[in-house]
């Protein structure tokens, strides 16, 4: 096994149920999500040897693996992920005053907040994930918490 | 703020283990695709370097350059679907039938080893000389084993050979594998690989007699990649004390003895009868598997904390589907089995598990069954899962002819 196989499966192993949980916020479900993670990590693993090393492998795997999240959604994997993804909580009934918060904010900052808290990435890898920069992102999310924050506090209140 | 939603994100996780075998797997299977365009695409200088690509394995059999069955082999493949359940056919291309491995056994005899492609995708193999033969899906298993014990006496001792672990590799990296003892012996072979429409890896032991007795059978199957390390390991138990001549060719990593059939239904207007049999693995899995008009369909060993508790198997010919679970949560008092055009069916478990056969209006698009709904004895939604609607993988008979 190559070194870029070795890694593959290192990431894998250690962060599937990360891409798991992302994932199933675009899937809608664990069991396609299941199917995405494999699919997105099979590609990577086929394609390996065409990284080039301009981002880190897992930003690599992470790309891949929201396309082919929308691809299990019937949608255009070439799509720009930045703004043709349009995330949710699997089961919201497990949280109904956040998934209610949460589909109150734009698509794209939903996704900012899964792959930051559900993906657990840093700025600088959902930046590169999503095209864009890192001070966007910390924008992003700035204005992300303050909307759950007004939301969550309002639902509370009533 | 931030910590507080980091809790709350934190909750709604779920932990669980991933497969990166199935990963190598289906890796291996855009491999193979990515191999055939280039082979397209340099046809002319590939009847010189073929033999070249093809060492680059150590055994590899060119499915189309082999020689082809003769005609008492291709008849048994024919036969195949004769009798089959009503829609359960392999639909198996008997006329393409091939030799794909020979190998001589301990005491001399001859062990051939027949494949052929179905309409389906997927493959049968027909082993000559003991052992029988089976089907395997269009999709691929990391590893599928299966026994065959010539002749097994009233008190479970073996009395006649053959005695065969055979089966199927789908490990992309695999290059040999190791059938372990429980005396901690070890024979070794090399996986033979099979190009397309195959595209599997074989591999055959005949268990000599010294292997026969207990604290001596045959333990667990290593597949093993090119620089020896262990890719999977798959736990086999012989238990031939208390066979049970009725469930051959289930899931041969299911403790036979131990197994029991768990509910059954009458299916395709009264005309099948379909049963859900459950075994327990060494491992501490629990393998289901349907049984229906006399053969054994659609095994699946799921762990202990099963992660996809339903399956949909749809008959190779599409006519029947049958909707089973594995074992359900004691809080479940009923399925709520939805459709794509909004209708819904209620099934109560039985037995702990459901088996339902899906009704003819809901086999076709826009009215197929989508969705699952676990509800618990107050009517509340305690579980969810998304059903694959095209219901695309068929089941594929593990019954030996």
């Amino acid at each position: 096994m190559d070194e870029r196989a070795r890694a593959l499966e290192a990431l894998y192993r250690e962060r599937y149920p990360r891409f798991l949980n992302t994932l199933a916020t675009l899937t809608g479900s664990w069991e396609s999500a299941h199917d995405a993670v494999q699919e997105s990590f099979a590609r990577a693993y086929a394609k390996r040897h065409g990284w080039r090393g301009e981002s880190s492998l897992e930003t690599w795997v992470w790309r891949i693996a929201l396309r082919t999240a929308l691809g299990f959604r019937g949608e255009l994997e070439h799509a720009q992920l930045n703004g043709a993804l349009d995330p949710g909580l699997v089961e919201p009934e497990r949280d109904p005053e956040l998934a209610n918060a949460l589909r109150a904010l734009p698509p794209r900052r939903r996704l900012i907040v899964f792959l930051r808290y559900f993906a657990d990435l840093p700025y600088g890898e959902i930046a590169r994930i999503c095209g864009t920069s890192e001070g966007t992102v910390a924008a992003t999310l700035s204005q992300a918490h303050a909307a759950l924050h007004e939301t969550l506090t309002r639902q509370e209140a009533t | 703020m931030t910590d507080h939603l980091h809790e709350r994100f934190q909750h709604l996780q779920v932990s669980r283990d991933g497969d990166w075998g199935d990963v190598l797997t289906r890796a291996g299977r855009r491999r193979g695709r990515r191999r055939w365009v280039l082979a397209a695409a340099v046809m002319a200088i590939v009847a010189l370097a073929a033999p070249t690509a093809l060492a680059l394995r150590s055994s590899v059999v060119d499915f189309f350059e082999s020689e082809p069955a003769p005609k008492p082999v291709v008849l048994d493949f024919a036969q195949l679907d004769i009798g089959a359940p009503p829609g359960m056919e392999t639909e198996v291309v008997a006329g393409q039938a091939r030799k794909i491995l020979e190998r001589k056994g301990y005491d001399g005899r001859v062990f051939t080893l027949y494949a052929a492609p179905s309409k389906k995708g997927g493959f049968c193999s027909f082993l000559k000389g003991g052992g029988g033969g089976g089907c395997l899906p269009a999709y691929s298993v990391p590893i599928s084993p299966e026994l065959a014990i010539g002749t097994i006496g009233p008190d479970g001792v073996i009395r006649g050979g053959p005695v065969l672990v055979d089966g199927w590799v789908g490990l992309p990296d695999a290059e040999s594998i190791e059938l372990r003892y429980e005396d901690d012996q070890v024979d070794r072979q090399e996986i033979t690989w099979v190009s397309r429409p195959i595209e599997a890896g074989f591999f055959l032991f005949d268990v000599e007699p010294a292997h026969w007795r207990d604290a001596h059978q045959p333990q667990e199957l290593v597949v093993l990649g090119a620089d020896g390390k262990a890719l999977r390991t798959e736990p086999i138990r012989f238990r031939t004390g208390r066979l049970l001549p009725t469930i051959a060719g289930a899931p041969a990593q299911a403790i036979l003895s131990d197994s029991r059939q768990v509910t059954s239904i009458r299916a395709h207007a009264g005309r099948l009868e379909a049963a859900l049999w459950a075994g327990p693995t060494a491992d501490g899995r629990t393998c289901y598997w349907l049984r229906a008009g006399g053969q054994n369909y659609a095994g699946r060993c799921l762990e202990k904390d099963p992660y996809r508790p339903f399956g949909l198997v749809r008959s190779q010919a599409g006519r029947i589907a049958l909707l089973w679970g594995g074992a359900l949560p004691q809080d479940i008092a009923a399925i709520q089995l939805r459709y794509e055009d909004g209708k819904h069916d209620l099934i109560r478990p039985a037995g702990g598990t459901v088996l339902w056969e899906i009704r003819p209006e809901h086999l076709v698009r826009g009215h197929r069954p989508d969705r699952i709904v676990a509800r618990d004895s107050a009517g509340r939604a305690v579980g969810r899962q998304t059903l694959p609607t095209k219901m695309g993988r068929t089941p594929g008979s593990s019954a030996r002819p």
